[in-house]
């Protein structure tokens, strides 16, 4: 019996097949493969982004594990120590690679940490006329010459101290209202770079711009599970221990 | 390098890799979060007998028992890395480590008095190979 689905399916991979053999014709970016983060490398966008008085009280409360108002793994309360997912920008912060696969209709991000993915819609689609909000958003995307462009909105913002939500590893907060671009494009062969311009009108003043340097890899993604620290022994994993 | 199933390459590798790697410590020291827990300006050496390897995310452990001077036995802990490095750049994996194994662990001590525990820099294998862990992926 053919399901919608497996229709669906096999229509999406023929399309993919053909995708891939005119990518060098239509000199579309190629933007494949496995990327990492660039080290050292910074821990947020910008060091001072010009947050509102609503931004700056929440940044006030952040006690990241990085940066200049470093805490311990028993004092700091950044969502990484409940292995929670961090959203956009925040994710590139953390050291892991992640796969880019680039489709007609869409690019697909996989993540090494707690195997997730991301799509990345490319059919013209809108966002959705009644938003949910999400850890990781909404996002579409399209092509200008050598550049994959990203507007990521409907992520899940700050909730409250026991729910920050940062944009990056300093504790700069964000809200339900935050937009994200992302302009993606390979700087050589071996480097990629994002940059990122944040739009939250809650949080920050005006909106800002950074960028961050991926270097490519030749080894293939595999398992990491945040939550394995449920199990660690290691007495700074868990303040318990 | 007797570690994992390492060759003539992948030990040209793994010295151009922890070469890299020094260069950029200084800069990195601080931007692993377990690191503040640590005292970085401190090194100690601790050698006893494997109880325990847990080889899980987000951080690697292990565990030995070590017998100070006066035949008290203390048990400490070493953190590393995760999974992923040390498999990528030193082919480890659950079995590396065994209870009963005799190894040294060399890095920077936990701050907290009366914690042992240590952010490891470097393993002294059974077979007296010195592997050099203090790294960023």
């Amino acid at each position: 019996m053919i399901t919608n689905v497996s229709i669906r399916t096999s229509l999406a991979g023929t399309v993919a097949l053909l995708f891939s053999a005119t990518v060098g014709a239509q000199s579309l970016p190629d933007l494949s493969g496995v990327w990492q983060r660039s080290f050292p490398g910074d821990s947020s966008l910008v060091l001072d982004p010009p947050m509102t008085e609503w931004g700056q009280e929440r940044f006030d409360l952040a006690k990241p594990m990085h940066g200049p108002r470093t805490a311990s793994a028993t004092e700091s309360n950044t969502a990484e120590l409940h292995c929670l997912p961090m959203g956009f920008p925040a994710t590139y912060y953390r050291p892991r690679p992640f796969e880019i696969i680039q489709l007609p209709d869409r690019a697909v991000m996989l993540f090494e940490i707690d195997h997730f993915w991301r799509v990345i819609y490319m059919d013209g689609r809108e966002f959705p006329e009644v938003p949910l909000h999400t850890w990781n958003g909404y996002s579409i995307g399209h092509y200008e010459d050598d550049t994959l462009v990203i507007e990521t909105r409907d992520i899940i913002g700050w909730k409250s101290e026991n729910q920050q939500r940062w944009l990056d590893r300093l504790g700069h907060p964000f809200s339900d209202e935050l937009r994200i671009v992302e302009r993606i494009r390979r700087v050589d062969a071996e480097t990629m770079e994002i940059e990122v311009t944040i739009d939250d009108p809650v949080a920050y003043e005006r909106p800002f711009t950074g960028a961050l340097s991926f270097r490519s890899r030749d080894f293939e993604l595999a398992e990491f599970i945040c939550q394995e620290l449920m199990l660690s022994d290691l007495p700074e994993m868990r303040p318990e221990n | 390098m007797a570690v994992g199933h390492g060759s003539k390459t992948s030990d040209i590798g793994f010295l151009a890799i922890v070469s890299s790697l020094l260069l950029s410590m200084a800069v990195t020291a601080h931007a692993h979060h377990a690191n503040s827990a640590y005292d970085r300006t401190k090194t100690i050496s601790v050698t006893g007998t494997v109880t325990q390897w847990q080889f899980i995310n987000p951080h690697v452990g292990i565990w030995l028992d070590v017998t100070d001077e006066d035949g008290n036995v203390h048990n400490w802990s070493g953190e590393f890395q995760s999974v992923q490095d040390l498999y990528r750049l030193f082919s480890w994996n659950q079995e590396t480590f065994k209870p009963g194994d005799r190894v040294t662990i060399i890095g920077n001590p936990d701050r907290r008095p009366g914690v042992r525990s240590m952010w490891t820099e470097a393993v002294v294998l059974p077979d007296g190979t010195r592997v050099d862990v203090k790294n960023n992926p």
